[in-house]
């Protein structure tokens, strides 16, 4: 009798709980911001589903396409407004001239999502190189514009970014610590004649102590296992190159603005071999798991709080993509690479100067206020980043999830198997874990 | 009573046309298509006003942003279904590697058109850059990709082009006759050591004699400038041997590359300084300044005369800035996609081009092409003689040219045209234009 009086329960309870998940969202809409590269698309639930949503998300990148990102999809399925945006250097990172304005392509999005009826409270979602981007703007909407203009910036933001709408919570989602951070991480080290290269168009030389694919320093494929002493080496090195770098472009900026370069305004900046070097890419003991216990979304659902969170990710990078144009190299200008792809260290991984850069998530996250939610992809290599922004991160409401097995675009992750072993399903649920648990942590404070 | 019936009927005619032009559209709707960068918005017309569309109209440039062109208002306000897009390159000209893969993206959309319940047509809108996009596309969709593999090409396209799916239609808006064209009348022919440049990174050295904002040249800083025949000559034949130059660097290194020689296994920067803005038709208006033979012209008051020569109200639009400056005067490329969407053969820039050395030529594309073509061009601009020019090589037995008064490129009214002050002269330049595209579009599908 009583299994009878449930089951319809249970029947009705599954299907709305199924209906609220499937809902048919209308069309996106299309948006046109200015200047004309900057655009969007607006993701609403279906009405009958959810008449009046009063929570939008709003995710954005530096150069990629986000006008059809996950979180548009996963979003409205949820009953929140998502709009995805590109900025003016979509598809373009050497347009970023400086990165600091795709902010006010960002101001213009919360601004669009708060005119929308009913629509009170507005989330940013920063996803990989849109946690910087919504670092920024928030720290920057906060605290204005002085925060970006500190002398030890690289690159200072111009007086007309102020008076930014603050968001009401930042969600960052398989972020990282930064672009400059990432090509910091990235750059082949082994590469000794930046001056010849870039003064006088020279092929790149290599010091071959410090290649990442020389197997005498330890390099054998999906089982590279450097020694402590090479990664020191290795990581100082990319650090000193950087450091090079930064210091050529800043003298050639001198240049530029003193009027004496060969030409005006900007000027070409192009890097071989500035990218596919990242070690932990190849020696998956490199930034392998958070560093204190986490919680961990399982598969099943349930949440794990008891320890650290492992990364799972595969061996996923091509030797022979450093030497290639299209991979390994960075087709910069001196303004975008300044601003952009630029950052100084002495050692790319324990020991980098976070506030010489605006585009570092973890320099703005310390002065952010708002309720900030940190979920990391355990298929990816950002685990540990996704930690040190948690951990820096200066809102009192934050929390940090992380999502088994889900790669960097939120999808089951079916190259994350033990060698040899074909995909089992062991991941299926990675996107509705993950999105379940995000539009729960809006809804619970919003 | 008569007079008051035909009062009643104008009304009502008016009150029609008022409801068509103004009528609500609904809010454009967001498009993805693959890869990610290439993307879309279709703009339908009000369902009330216009409840069975028949005719979907494409349009889509190289590098620019086509989902809010001025066109999808305007032809769905006409009752014409419309679909900007941006292709894999938009926003990134480098990209484009090579610019006959955008053909893969145009070919998208012109099979999402075709599933939408009721089109039956669907034409080509081709602006600026978008006039050897679509007329290549429609080239190679009519007559394979033998076409654009000959010999001659300096890229030749993949066989991926196979079986494209031919449009309807082709209206070329203020196209141009390609951007290896383009690029080759836009080059500094003053610069004498590109290989210098490009092997060691040197800064441009310059002839004076070749200077186009040198005074001494016929160049006027206050004004129109009145550059000699000679020189014309020698700049126009000087554009073509860097062109040529330029093209001879970027086949040996790819040379290379295929040899496996080259420093990078598969391309690599090819970075042009002076390489825009040098176009000497912006700074001398007695350069193409107008159609050689009389051509139809769409005057403000919305009548076409057609009678006449019809020549080009376009005021100067150059300064030695625009040249010296990175971001305007540089051409920020790769060998491939310097190839195959920037270079071109000629041995004078104006008059002696090889236009079927590029896929991107829409003098050479439009040969090739059978179905219906409408060219116009804008009367403030200076793609007036260009669009003259494959108007005269197009192949289609259905051509039709004309010439909207007073129009900048974009359509709008030239305010720049008018000396001592812009009087509102051109203000119907968009209505009247897409008046005219809408009739020849509904006259014939």
């Amino acid at each position: 009798m009583r299994h009878l009086r449930l089951g319809p329960v249970f029947v009705s309870l599954l299907t709305i709980f199924t209906a609220s998940v499937y809902a048919n969202q209308p069309p996106p809409q299309f948006i046109q911001f200015e200047p004309s590269a900057t655009m969007g698309a607006l993701y609403m639930p279906d009405p009958d589903k959810f008449p009046n949503p009063h929570v939008a998300t709003l995710a954005m990148h530096r150069d990629s396409n986000f006008m059809s990102h996950i979180s548009t999809q996963e979003m409205p399925k949820r009953g929140i407004v998502a709009l995805g945006m590109n900025p003016r250097c979509q598809n373009n990172e050497a347009l970023c001239t400086p990165w600091e304005h795709n902010s006010l392509d960002v101001k213009q999005g919360v601004e669009l999502l708060r005119s929308l009826p009913g629509i009170d409270t507005v989330i940013l979602i920063g996803h990989s190189g849109g946690g910087p981007t919504m670092a920024f703007y928030q720290a920057i909407a906060e605290n204005g514009n002085q925060l970006c203009q500190a002398p030890e910036r690289l690159t200072k933001c111009p007086d007309y970014i102020r008076d930014l709408p603050p968001a009401d919570g930042v969600i960052f989602w398989d972020a990282h610590l930064g672009n400059g951070i990432n090509a910091v991480r990235s750059l082949n080290p082994a590469v000794i004649n930046d001056e010849e290269i870039l003064n006088q168009g020279a092929a790149p030389r290599l010091n071959p102590r410090l290649d990442p694919f020389n197997p005498e320093n330890g390099y054998n494929g999906a089982n590279t296992s450097y020694s402590d002493e090479f990664i020191e080496s290795y990581l100082e090195a990319q650090s000193a190159r950087m450091n090079k770098l930064i210091d050529i472009a800043l003298d050639r900026r001198e240049q530029v603005e003193a009027g004496t370069y060969s030409s005006k305004g900007d000027a070409a900046f192009i890097i071989p071999m500035a990218d596919i070097s990242r070690l932990m890419r190849i020696d998956r003991s490199i930034d392998h798991s958070t560093v204190n216990p986490h919680k961990l979304i399982k598969n099943n659902g349930s949440i794990e709080d008891c320890c650290k969170v492992e990364s799972v990710r595969p061996f996923d990078i091509d030797p022979d993509g450093s030497e290639e144009f299209w991979e390994g190299t960075r087709m910069l200008s001196l303004k975008s690479f300044l601003s952009v792809r630029a950052i100084r260290s002495k050692n790319s991984m324990t020991d980098i100067d976070y506030c010489s850069s605006n585009n570092s998530t973890l320099c703005m996250v310390q002065f952010i206020s708002v309720p900030v939610l940190v979920s990391a992809m355990t298929g990816h290599y950002f685990v540990r980043n996704s930690e040190l922004i948690y951990d820096f991160t200066a809102s009192k409401d934050k929390d940090f999830i992380a999502v088994e097995g889900a790669t960097h675009g939120g999808n089951p992750c079916t190259a994350c198997m033990p060698e040899g072993d074909a995909y089992d399903g062991r991941y299926d649920n990675a996107v509705k874990n993950d999105f379940d648990y995000l539009s729960q942590w809006i809804n619970e404070r919003f | 009573m008569k007079f008051q019936l035909i009062k009643l009927i104008l009304v009502l005619v008016n009150l029609l046309l008022f409801v068509n032009l103004k009528a609500d559209t609904p809010p454009p709707e967001f498009i993805q298509f693959s890869p990610s960068a290439a993307m879309g918005a279709l703009y339908r017309p009000d369902p009330d006003v216009y409840p069975s569309p028949h005719i979907a109209t494409l349009n889509m440039h190289r590098t620019a942003n086509r989902l809010s062109h001025i066109s999808m208002r305007n032809m769905a306000q006409r009752g014409f279904l419309i679909l900007g897009m941006n292709p894999v390159c938009h926003n990134n000209e480098a990209l484009c590697t090579p610019w006959e893969n955008n053909a893969l993206v145009v070919k998208q959309g012109i099979e999402y058109l075709r599933t939408i319940p009721g089109i039956t047509k669907v034409i080509l809108l081709g602006g600026s850059g978008g006039g050897p996009t679509m007329s290549f596309y429609q080239a190679v969709a009519e007559n394979g990709v033998a076409f654009c593999q000959q010999t001659q090409k300096l890229t030749k396209c993949s066989d991926q082009l196979a079986d494209l799916p031919a449009a309807d239609g082709v209206v070329f808006r203020d196209a141009h006759l390609g951007n290896g064209a383009n690029a080759l009348r836009s080059l500094n022919p003053a610069v004498i050591n590109d290989e210098e440049i490009m092997n060691d990174n040197a800064p441009p050295r310059f002839d004076p004699r070749l200077d186009p904002f040198n005074p001494d040249n016929g160049y006027n800083p206050d004004g129109v400038s009145d550059y000699s025949d000679d020189f014309k000559e020698t700049y126009f034949r000087a554009q073509s041997e860097r062109m040529n130059r330029l093209i001879d660097i970027a086949e040996g290194r790819l040379q290379q590359i295929q040899s496996g020689t080259y420093k990078y296994p598969d391309d690599d920067a090819f970075v042009i300084p002076n390489g825009d803005g040098s176009r000497l038709m912006r700074l001398d208006l007695n350069i193409d300044h107008s159609t050689l033979k009389p051509r139809k012209f769409l005057k403000n008051d919305g009548t076409i005369e057609d009678c006449c020569i019809v020549s080009s109200v376009r005021p100067v639009s150059l300064t030695p800035q625009s040249n010296q400056r990175f971001w305007s005067g540089t051409r920020m490329l790769t060998l491939r996609s310097f190839l195959s969407t920037r270079a071109i053969r000629s041995t004078h820039a104006m008059t002696e081009i090889n236009y079927c050395s590029s896929n991107n030529s829409t003098v050479c594309n439009v040969q090739k092409i059978s179905v219906p073509v409408l060219i116009t061009a804008m009367g403030g601009h200076y793609f007036l003689r260009n669009s003259e020019i494959f108007y005269e090589a197009a192949a289609s037995k259905d051509k039709d040219f004309i010439v909207l008064e007073g129009a900048v490129h974009g359509i709008t009214p030239c305010e720049a045209c008018v000396p001592g002050g812009y009087d509102g002269r051109y203000d119907n330049s968009v209505k009247n234009y897409y008046d005219y595209v809408a009739k020849w579009i509904n006259e014939r599908f």
